[in-house]
């Protein structure tokens, strides 16, 4: 194997990224060139001065940063989302339809809108359970608010809910993430307290 | 089950896991986007759009490859992506010394102090640091993400070729035309 060869080789030589034969070569190659050998060991020391580099640290608030960011986007997302459904409606409002498209349509909603109203009289028992909450920190509404001790101020919506008798009054902490407890300011809330009247 | 309730749990166990993987990457990630950009500002917005691409797309990532990998591949990404709409990150020519100013020469480069002669400064000072992120900065971006990922996440070439979605070849090559170049920037101890 020629000088050019190898120098072309050496960076994964250097790594133990070359096929057996190739690598016994160069090995051989490096015992009997002093040129290569100097080329190698450059190398060597290059690639252990930047494994050696210190370790850069962001901020400390930065991955609540970017999970406030992924709940907000969320949050957009959502609010998107409901107005082209709307935009759709409307567009569907403004076309010139022929009566039997309109009776078509007019009948269609009726039977949704029954089936949703069927569904809610015949719900289960309310409990805990049929609570589904959005979680805090990309909540915007009318529902009320809290003030968790450390934390910033929060408003939470009920997403769903079938019993009216509940209402909120504080919620626990996720016991188990770290992440949340070490940011005191993004305590992310897991379990609904309520009361009933 | 209600269908509304049913795609909340799902969204919310998504969200959970990815702010899991948050909390516990962002420290490598932001490293080597630090290593990339050469800087805090830029390092802080490409892990944050990394992340934030990386929850867009989080239904396509597949559990078998790491996900510090599947970070990287984004982060790659949106590096070349920035670097090519925007030469916000800052980076250097490889035909601009160095050190402008410093001397008159036309081909200036980095002096590394040579540590076994300095026992007492072996361990990396900021300034060594500096210096190696500086010809880090001159190499074109493709030779700087393979280099980077070789010789400060230590990756393997098939991981590295997973991650920038190249051949074994191609890492091989990239990673042999990054460091000649960086040496040629570097002058080590003898």
């Amino acid at each position: 194997m020629n000088c050019r060869k190898v120098t072309h080789l050496l960076s994964a030589y250097m790594d133990g990224e070359l096929p057996g034969v190739e690598h016994r070569l160069i090995h051989l190659h490096l015992t009997v060139c002093p040129d290569c050998l100097a080329d190698y060991e450059d190398l060597l020391q290059m690639k252990r001065l930047l494994g050696r580099m210190r370790v850069q640290s962001a901020r400390k608030d930065m991955p609540l940063q970017i999970v406030r960011q992924i709940h907000a986007e969320d949050a957009r997302a959502k609010a998107e989302s409901s107005r082209e459904r709307i935009n759709l409606f409307l567009q569907l409002l403004r076309a010139r339809l022929s009566p039997t498209q309109t009776l078509s349509i007019g009948l269609g909603f009726a039977v949704v809108v029954a089936l949703y109203l069927g569904q809610l009289s015949y719900a289960p028992h309310p409990s805990n359970d049929m609570i589904v909450w959005e979680p805090p920190l990309a909540a915007v509404s009318d529902a009320g608010s809290i003030n968790y001790p450390d934390a910033e101020r929060f408003v939470a919506r009920p997403l769903h809910t079938t019993n009216r008798n509940i209402t909120p009054v504080g919620w626990y902490t996720e016991s188990d993430s770290s992440l949340f407890q070490q940011h005191s300011s993004g305590v992310q809330f897991e379990k609904l307290v309520y009361q009933t009247h | 089950m209600d269908f509304a309730r049913l795609i909340t749990g799902v969204l919310k166990n998504d969200r959970k896991e990815f702010d899991s993987l948050v909390h516990r990457c962002h420290r490598q990630a932001y490293n080597i986007a630090f290593r990339l950009t050469g800087n805090h500002a830029d390092a802080e917005d490409l892990t944050q759009e990394s992340f934030l691409r990386a929850y867009r797309f989080f239904d396509r990532y597949n559990r078998d490859m790491p996900f510090e990998n599947w970070l990287y591949r984004i982060m790659s990404r949106v590096f070349i992506d920035e670097l090519r709409k925007r030469p916000r990150f800052k980076t250097q020519s490889l035909d601009q010394p160095l050190n402008p100013g410093v001397s008159g020469d036309t081909e200036i480069l980095l002096e590394i102090a040579d540590f076994d002669a300095n026992p007492e400064h072996q361990m990396m000072s900021d300034a060594l640091d500096e210096h190696l992120q500086t010809a880090l900065n001159t190499l074109p971006e493709e030779f700087r993400i393979a280099v980077i990922l070789a010789d400060v996440e230590g990756l393997s070439y098939e991981e590295i070729a997973e991650t920038m979605n190249c051949s074994l070849g191609t890492v091989r090559s990239r990673l042999h035309r990054g460091r000649k170049l960086l040496r040629s920037k570097v002058r080590l101890p003898k």
